[in-house]
């Protein structure tokens, strides 16, 4: 059944189309006719191309550029007019070529090429091309000058005492982001492309000192055999690298901090930059991770630890609070104390539902309202919190179609889960578990469920490291940075590698 | 080939075993005993202990003489017969393991946890649940029983703590009153319930560490672990131990702990976390001996048809079974576990010592 899903998956990411042009048709004719025909071929009327006619000294020659993606000024001030306005060019094609590779543009990067495939996808990447009749080759000048997000906060990963410099869309500032906080020689940056359409540029980065080899050859491995047609953001290369067995939880870490992205770099993990998202991936990613954040390391180690501790019990909270409640009301009420519950018996009384469908409805209706808050503009923002609280919340009790013990978890539910935002998905998704196995097996049903959610999580382990260390397995070494946060005279006593929580 | 084989330390793998056999413990029946005092349960421990390992020797003796490969690797080695006899063997006592642990736990259920409800269904999801876990791998479970191992000694150890002022050391009886024979009896038939030896035969090619002295630790654990249980027990409930069908159970029923009016509960629920790994791990054990009795080719499937036949059995399975059982045919275990930890064994180290063979790739 799992190879059936797999195979269906890979032909989904399979390309729709490959490129049946093979290199000795896409090779630069020395007709410069042919060269615009097959461009024009290939390309069809699309407006953002364009190829503008020059006369070189008396020889036919073109130059291949994409709207947009280059700077028109560098292309008109340091590659157009000096070619044009050359003097003592040989009269020969090929000499008056040679003369411009080497002498007349010097102001910007030139690459050669032989094959117009390549040179048409030099192009798109902002490129200009320089053509001449006579020649069967090209001149690529780097004038790329496309307009980009700058560096700003980031959005989703807010510190409180950390960088306000967050990744944007295009790879080569966030290289800079990265190589401006680790400059050491040992850093390296490694492009390779993805999807057959898109052509997206994925930057491996990692530092060669650190680095495990063995796990840098697998993710290499896994990002040539991909077949991918489209490549928008990095959640589309995540499944790749994510762990082969179905688990609930990601083995792939997501940062949109290049302060925490250097971190993980410097402790021996994989760095993946997609071009075009803000949000980088690194592996190998364990589970305590997420409890982490740059702030427990400028604050006092007490309040570092208490704030993890509140970040672990949070997580527990947020998906196994309902299910526990569900189930106490209705298979272990003796577990409440007395007076607590006559006071949710009284409530629960007046409602039409059982208790666990009242459970499921509002926490339904609480992903609705979230889901909603997130995608919607900001303007309407204010309306949809005053439907929310006053509406659904304060109506439904009065209505006595929800009881107000029942409103006062899932609002203690929903908080909790947003201290560790990261990892919201997964616990929205186990929260609606819970409740169902809490209200129909009760407080067995739920540690089964939970011996279950232990025993796959265990399982991830793509890269050698287990998502569960150093918890499980108990790596003592690594206790003193996990739910622990110890002064940083320990911490820097031994730098712990993440190739060593499987020890 | 030696590179695909999951590694797990020999810490993880016997506190999975550990919790595995605590599950016996925890739902043991003293009225089937009979004939004993109470104070006869708590000398029967240490002998219990003696039996066990003398009994766990030749394992001893398989994990010094090599540990890269699993006793029915082994056997294949002496004939390819041998070894699936010996698959078909280890097939049926962890088969019958899962059968046991299903039928105690279902009179443990319809007993205490649910009594007049039909409790089959759940137990078939803790069937499925096992499943699950035992395609995850012998890893998976074994990092999963850590974290089990954790919540069941914070709550032993609430129980405990909690029930210490209501010890009676007047509930203490002079030992063997009636005799040493009944006692000598129940810790000798509490060998066979530990099929787990069978499980550190099977998985020696799994363990990372030295897998004696685990053993070792282990046995002593146990030991010390059912000494405790049992002087609780018979500290503060007394003679009415023998009365109460699940003492263990009886002892967390008295427990108080803060606010919560009773934590047996609580202790239930880490009861079916070890009932879970129990048979997860057994699952697990079940689809490495049909490899060797079949076919490599389809691991996966062996799980699926196992916790078929174990549903189908658990759902016809009367709950009284367990005790039918224990009465009348304590005798199919103790073949079981004789073939299997101790024949079976011998035979292969016999054999290696004539043969002079040392070394073995699984």
């Amino acid at each position: 059944m799992l190879k059936f899903f797999r195979e269906s998956m890979e032909k989904s990411y399979a390309p729709l189309h490959k490129p049946s042009i093979s290199a000795q048709a896409s090779k630069i004719r020395m007709s410069l006719s042919e060269n615009t025909f097959y461009i024009r071929t290939r390309c069809g009327n699309s407006v953002d191309i364009s190829m503008r006619n020059v006369d070189v000294s008396g020889i036919d020659g073109f130059f291949l550029y994409c709207d947009g993606m280059c700077n028109g000024i560098t292309v008109n001030n340091n590659v157009i007019e000096p070619i044009l306005k050359a003097e003592n060019l040989p009269q020969d094609p090929k000499g008056k070529y040679d003369a411009i590779r080497d002498r007349i543009v010097g102001e910007v990067d030139v690459k050669e090429l032989i094959d117009l495939e390549e040179a048409m996808q030099l192009s798109m990447s902002g490129f200009a091309i320089f053509f001449l009749d006579g020649v069967d080759r090209a001149l690529a000048f780097s004038v790329q000058g496309f307009e980009t997000r700058s560096v700003g906060d980031p959005i989703t990963d807010v510190q409180a005492r950390g960088s306000r410099e967050g990744f944007v869309e295009h790879y080569k500032i966030n290289m800079t982001l990265i190589r401006r906080r680790l400059m050491t020689p040992d850093l390296r940056f490694e492009i390779q492309e993805l999807g057959v359409t898109s052509r997206t540029k994925i930057c491996i980065c990692y530092l060669a000192d650190r680095v495990d080899c063995e796990v840098l050859c697998q993710v290499k491995a896994r990002l040539v055999s991909a077949e991918y047609d489209v490549v928008l953001s990095s959640g589309n290369i995540q499944p790749l690298l994510d762990a082969d067995k179905p688990a609930i939880f990601s083995a792939v870490g997501v940062t949109e901090r290049p302060d925490v992205f250097c971190a993980k770099l410097a402790e021996g993990k994989i760095g993946f930059i997609v071009d075009g998202t803000p949000y980088a991936l690194y592996v190998p990613h364990v589970f305590t991770e997420e409890f982490q954040s740059l702030d427990d390391y400028a604050t006092r180690p007490y309040y570092a630890t208490f704030i993890r501790i509140l970040k672990w019990l949070s997580f527990l909270f947020s998906f196994l609070f309902p299910g526990f409640y569900v189930s106490m009301g209705v298979f272990h009420q003796e577990l409440f104390p007395e007076d607590m519950l006559f006071q949710i018996l009284s409530a629960e009384m007046q409602t039409p539902f059982p208790i666990m469908v009242e459970a499921l409805i509002i926490h339904f209706i609480f992903e609705i309202m979230r889901e909603a808050g997130l995608r919607m503009p900001k303007a309407i923002g204010p309306a949809v919190s005053i439907v929310g609280a006053l509406v659904i919340g304060d109506a439904a009790v009065t209505a006595g179609l929800m009881a107000t013990p029942m409103l006062i978890v899932v609002a203690l539910t929903a908080i909790s889960s947003f201290v560790v935002p990261s990892i919201y998905e997964p616990v929205a998704i186990l929260r609606f578990l819970f409740i169902i196995v809490g209200g129909i097996l009760g407080f067995y049903g739920i540690v089964i469920a939970l011996g279950l959610l232990v025993t796959n999580m265990s399982s991830i382990n793509p890269y050698g490291v287990p998502y569960t260390a150093p918890l499980l397995p108990a790596t003592p070494a690594a206790a003193r940075d996990t739910i622990l946060r110890v002064g940083w005279k320990h911490l820097s006593k031994r730098r712990l590698e993440t190739t060593k929580l499987n020890s | 080939m030696m590179a695909n084989i999951e590694k797990i330390s020999t810490q993880q793998f016997f506190i999975l075993l550990f919790l595995s056999r605590v599950f016996i413990t925890l739902t043991d029946i003293p009225p089937l005993m009979g004939g004993m005092e109470v104070t006869d349960y708590l000398v029967s421990v240490p002998i219990y202990g003696l039996f066990l390992f003398i009994s766990a020797i030749p394992t001893f003796f398989m994990a010094k003489s090599n540990t890269n490969s699993n006793i029915l690797d082994r056997c294949s080695c002496i004939s390819p017969v041998f070894g699936k006899i010996s698959a078909f063997m280890y097939v049926a006592i962890f088969l019958y393991g899962i059968v046991l642990t299903m039928a105690r736990f279902d009179m443990f259920a319809t007993s205490i946890i649910f009594p007049k409800t039909n409790f089959k269904g759940f137990l078939i999801v803790i069937i499925l649940a096992c499943m699950l876990a035992a395609v995850l791998g012998i890893e998976s479970i074994a990092r999963g029983s850590v974290f089990v191992f954790v919540a069941f000694l914070g709550t032993f150890i609430a129980v405990i703590f909690t029930v210490t002022k209501k010890i009676d050391f007047l509930n203490f009886s002079p030992i063997f009153y009636n005799g040493s024979g009944t006692t000598i009896k129940s810790a000798f038939v509490s060998v066979p319930r530990t099929i787990e030896i069978a499980v550190v035969l099977m998985s020696m090619q799994h363990l990372k560490g030295n897998t004696r002295k685990g053993m070792a630790y282990w046995i002593i654990g146990l030991n010390v672990f059912q000494a405790v249980l049992l002087f609780y027990m018979i500290g503060v409930t007394g003679d009415y131990l023998k009365s109460q069908l699940f003492p263990a159970y009886t002892l967390a029923v008295v427990a108080e702990f803060g606010f919560l009016q009773n934590v047996d509960v609580i202790l239930t629920s880490t009861w079916i976390l070890c009932v879970f790994l129990k048979i997860s791990i057994f699952l697990y054990m079940i689809k490495d001996c049909m490899k060797v009795l079949i076919s490599k080719k389809y691991s996966n499937l062996y799980i699926f048809i196992s916790t078929i036949i174990v549903s189908v059995i658990t759902f016809c399975l009367n709950p009284e079974a367990y005790s039918i059982n224990h009465l009348i045919k304590p005798i199919v275990p103790f073949i079981l576990y004789s073939i299997c930890a101790i024949i079976i064994p011998c035979i292969v180290l016999i054999y290696e010592k004539v043969k002079g063979v040392k070394i073995y790739e699984s």
